[in-house]
């Protein structure tokens, strides 16, 4: 699952600041009439995204395709928002970024050279696995060696408690004739096996 | 008064909550029925006064008492009636209300479901099921209060108080409304309305067997008691958290628009940890029912399917790891971690304790390597690798190495991708030897020729996909081993019906209801099989053959993908109740040259962020989608980018949580009983049984 777009984060604190910052700044607070902030607000708003929305339109303009643009941004997260590829995100710096990929698509760069080129500007963090090879065999052999540890340990417990079940069966013993008592309880276990049938 | 209501309805819940701990224990200590009696009605009494916070609560939500700080940030006058009422878990103070409100329901239920059958093990179920509860409620009083209110000091400063603080005033109603935020647009959606419920029931009905484990822990009745008390509530939980997991896939599916459903985010991992330890404990727990074993075990997989939870929780409220789901962070981190952490050491101690003084010896050993047992075991040290696995790409691998290395790293898809498909690959295959293995001894020989006809039809079924068309020959292994999993449970359901249609000559609907009807459990757990091989045949699709393009059209042009043309015929504006923003687009979609579709993707701006609405129809009914997401446009619409994906079987990842959630309820459901002759006879070959 994940988000286009950067999500605000109404913690308690930061919607205290925000509506502090709006009662006490708001022209309202001293004539007592709305506040026009709120559509202005909402304009340019509008005017972002319309210029946002707009960018796809005039990138394509050049001689590499969208396609090849995402193909690579889908091997990047985005900088910014933590876990979001860079080929959904929506936010401006992340349609920046792209334009960049073109740009470097443009110049002849491969996408492995761009994406060498992403992470040496911002790190590890915009990959998906790390390039760096100590943090790549770390990151990459642990869960294996978790698992072959649980299936180690699974099998070894199952082995040992076969061992332990096959040492505690006694040797059997010479055939002895049934007790008389044991004899009855048999006939009261046929007799209701016949009554079940 | 709404606020005062609130808040002191849940500061007396969380007083009932603390009484009852105490009581319960001194109960217990003392054989004092009357403390454990005045301790049972203190736990019953925390959900009343919850649903009377909770009600203090949305009826300032419908109301628009923007004075409460928790009303003013997830709600503003042009907020629906109904989001006005799903907002109640929009943020961090009413998520963590509403997730009191659940806990606290499922722990009346089970107390009173429970009392008379397990009266032996309810002093300490009340405790455990309340020391949960007071955690989460001291959280929501002293910590994420919902029901503080805004006031205006004479220094014209604006405090958060529930009280009012001495010469402050009530802010201006008007202003407050002008100025509240509304609730977050991601949330605007079916998927999201039912999506965190259904997570919140799943992680706080996984407390009613947790606390019966740890309950027959401290009294030391280790009978296998606290299993079948708690057999249904574990379905339950699990049911939930596998629905909330699938409802929050439909829901990225539709809102967040990237084309597919499972992101591996840390978040949405935090929901799948516990479910996949749950699945491990619901598997393992019939090996104790049915011979006695794996007693130490099952009380590992409980408490870690518990902690699990917990340690979900803290990290998707902390900020543990930001994401997506950032909207629930807050400073609760700390305290969260504690308890994650005392929970987990008491109880593994309280569980070492017992099995050092050796009260938790099987009844039963090992007899075979191929019985059902050894591969009960197996398949849960396979999911606790998968566990581990998830685990470390999520949160251990970017913790440590932020921490010891200094590297900030991202574990994602390609992370994921190549360490769990191995892992997925033998969970399947188990799921299709184990249920024709035999409890106790199968020789390899006996399970070899039961494996024959499932082996057979399977290789029927990679060949019809190899004849139909699919080339790739890693596909056609997983579409075959996914397979075989539920030919097998297929297989078992026709072996069931046909040996009562032999035997009792019934017709095969009144054989296979009868089958049903008398074994509910396992012939669920076949419908669950057959729902997760469904699940898997889309994953395996829509991972394998997703196609995708991004192209820019002019009115009148159309792209082509995956056979299928999308015609773009036009841009329109709207207006939407709430006050968004709404540009949308007309495509028609296509198959040899014949209109299939008419599509209406679209994106949403509201004050505070963007969103965009994905436009996906089948062209194959119930199982491909052809998914259009409008990326941008032209001022005057003249041309717009689209981003366009074809994702082959995706719609069998909806249909097979559907079989799911039928097999679950199927095997929650009670056992038809015996007619009393059967019944007697039963009893009689019982006995008989139980003297040999």
């Amino acid at each position: 699952m994940r988000v286009l777009p950067h999500l605000p984060s109404p913690s308690a604190k930061s919607g205290r600041k925000c509506l502090e910052a709006t009662y006490l700044r708001s022209p309202s607070l001293k004539s007592g009439r709305g506040s026009g902030g709120g559509v202005w607000l909402l304009l340019t708003l509008l005017f972002a995204v319309l210029l946002l929305s707009a960018l796809p339109v005039l990138a394509q303009e050049g001689g590499v395709t969208e396609d090849e643009v995402n193909a690579v941004a889908q091997r990047l997260f985005c900088p910014v928002c933590e876990n979001i590829p860079l080929d959904v995100c929506g936010t401006p710096a992340c349609l920046q970024w792209r334009a960049e990929i073109r740009t470097q698509l443009e110049q002849g760069q491969t996408p492995d050279e761009i994406v060498t080129d992403f992470v040496q500007r911002f790190g590890e963090r915009v990959v998906g696995t790390p390039q760096d090879p100590t943090l790549r065999a770390l990151s990459l052999l642990t869960p294996w060696l978790l698992a072959g540890l649980a299936l180690v340990v699974a099998v070894e417990t199952l082995l040992r408690w076969r061992r332990k079940q096959a040492a505690a069966i006694p040797a059997p013993a010479a055939e002895t004739p049934l007790p008389k008592d044991d004899a009855t309880y048999r006939e009261r276990i046929e007799a209701d096996l016949r009554a079940r049938r | 008064m709404l606020a005062e209501v609130g808040f002191i309805a849940t500061l007396l819940a969380f007083v009932a909550a603390g009484y009852a701990i105490v009581a319960s224990i001194l109960g217990a200590r003392r054989r004092s029925e009357r403390l454990v009696l005045s301790a049972r009605n203190a736990a019953l009494l925390v959900f009343p006064l919850l649903l009377a916070a909770s009600g203090a609560l949305l009826i300032g939500l419908t109301g628009g008492r923007y004075e409460i700080s928790y009303v003013w940030q997830v709600t503003n006058p042009s907020t629906p009636s109904f989001y006005r009422f799903t907002a109640l878990w929009g943020s961090q103070q009413g998520s963590l209300l509403f997730w009191n409100l659940i806990m606290s329901a499922f722990s009346a239920a089970a107390l009173l479901l429970n009392w008379h059958s397990h009266r032996r093990l309810m002093p300490y179920v009340i405790a455990y099921t309340m020391a949960t509860q007071a955690f989460f409620l001291a959280l929501v009083v002293f910590l994420e209060n919902p029901f503080t209110r805004y006031w205006a000091t004479p220094a014209g400063q604006v405090i958060e108080s529930v009280f009012m603080p001495a010469g402050a005033r009530a802010p201006d109603p008007r202003i407050l409304a002008e100025s509240a935020r509304g609730l977050n647009p991601l949330l605007r959606h079916f998927g999201m309305i039912i999506h965190p419920p259904m997570l919140y029931l799943g992680f706080t009905g996984f407390v009613i067997p947790f606390a019966f484990a740890m309950a027959a822990l401290a009294s030391g009745d280790l009978s296998t008691g606290w299993i079948k008390a708690t057999r249904r509530w574990s379905l339950v939980a699990w049911l939930f958290l596998g629905l909330g997991l699938l409802l929050g896939g439909r829901w990225a599916y539709d809102v967040l628009g990237w084309g597919g459903y499972w992101g591996w985010d840390p978040v949405e991992n935090a929901a799948f940890l516990p479910w996949l330890i749950g699945t491990a404990f619901i598997h393992s727990v019939m090996i104790q029912e049915k011979r006695g074993m794996l007693k130490v075990w099952n009380m590992f997989l409980v408490i870690f399917t518990f902690s699990a939870v917990i340690f979900g929780t803290f990290a998707t409220r902390s900020g543990l790891i930001s994401s997506v789901h950032s909207f629930a962070q807050s400073e609760i981190g700390f305290p969260m971690f504690a308890f994650w952490a005392v929970v987990t050491l008491v109880s593994v101690g309280l569980l070492l304790w017992r099995w050092n003084r050796g009260e938790l010896r099987g009844e039963h050993a090992f007899t075979s390597l191929l019985g059902r047992e050894a591969l009960f075991v197996l398949n849960n040290a396979i999911f606790i690798a998968l566990f581990f696995a998830i685990f470390w790409g999520s949160f251990g691998a970017p913790i440590l190495s932020e921490l010891f290395l200094n590297t900030n790293i991202t574990l994602g898809a390609d992370y994921f991708l190549q360490v769990t498909p191995p892992l997925f690959i033998a969970l399947y295959l188990l799921m299709g030897i184990a249920p024709l293995s035999a409890w106790s001894a199968t020789s390899l020989r006996r399970l070899g020729r039961a494996l024959v006809v499932p082996a057979l039809v399977t290789v029927v079924f990679v060949v019809v996909m190899f004849v139909t068309g699919t080339r790739s020959a890693g596909a056609l292994f997983g579409y075959g081993v996914v397979a075989f999993a539920g030919i097998v449970a297929l297989y078992e359901i026709y072996r069931g019906a046909r040996a009562r249609r032999e035997g009792l000559h019934e017709s095969w609907l009144r054989a296979v209801t009868a089958l049903f009807a008398r074994n509910r459990r396992r012939y669920g757990g076949y419908i669950v099989h057959l729902g997760i091989t469904v699940i898997g045949i889309g994953v395996i699709g829509s991972t394998l053959f997703q196609s995708e393009t991004q192209q820019t059209l002019a009115r009148g042009e159309s792209l082509a993908l995956a056979g299928y043309t999308m015609r773009y015929d036009d841009l329109t504006f709207a207006t939407g109740e709430d006050g968004r923003n709404m540009t949308i687009a007309d495509v028609t979609v296509s198959r040899d040259g014949q209109a299939i579709d008419r599509l209406r993707p679209r994106q949403d701006l509201y004050p505070e962020m963007p969103m965009t609405i994905a436009g996906a129809t089948s062209p194959f009914p119930g199982v491909d989608d052809f998914y259009v997401l409008l990326s941008g446009w032209s001022e005057d619409g003249s041309t717009a980018t689209f981003k366009v994906y074809f994702n082959p079987l995706i719609n069998l990842v909806w249909w097979g949580g559907l079989l799911l959630i039928a097999g679950t309820l199927v095997a929650a459901w009670k056992d038809e009983p015996l007619p009393a002759r059967a019944s007697a006879r039963g009893r009689v070959a019982g006995s008989a049984e139980g003297v040999a």
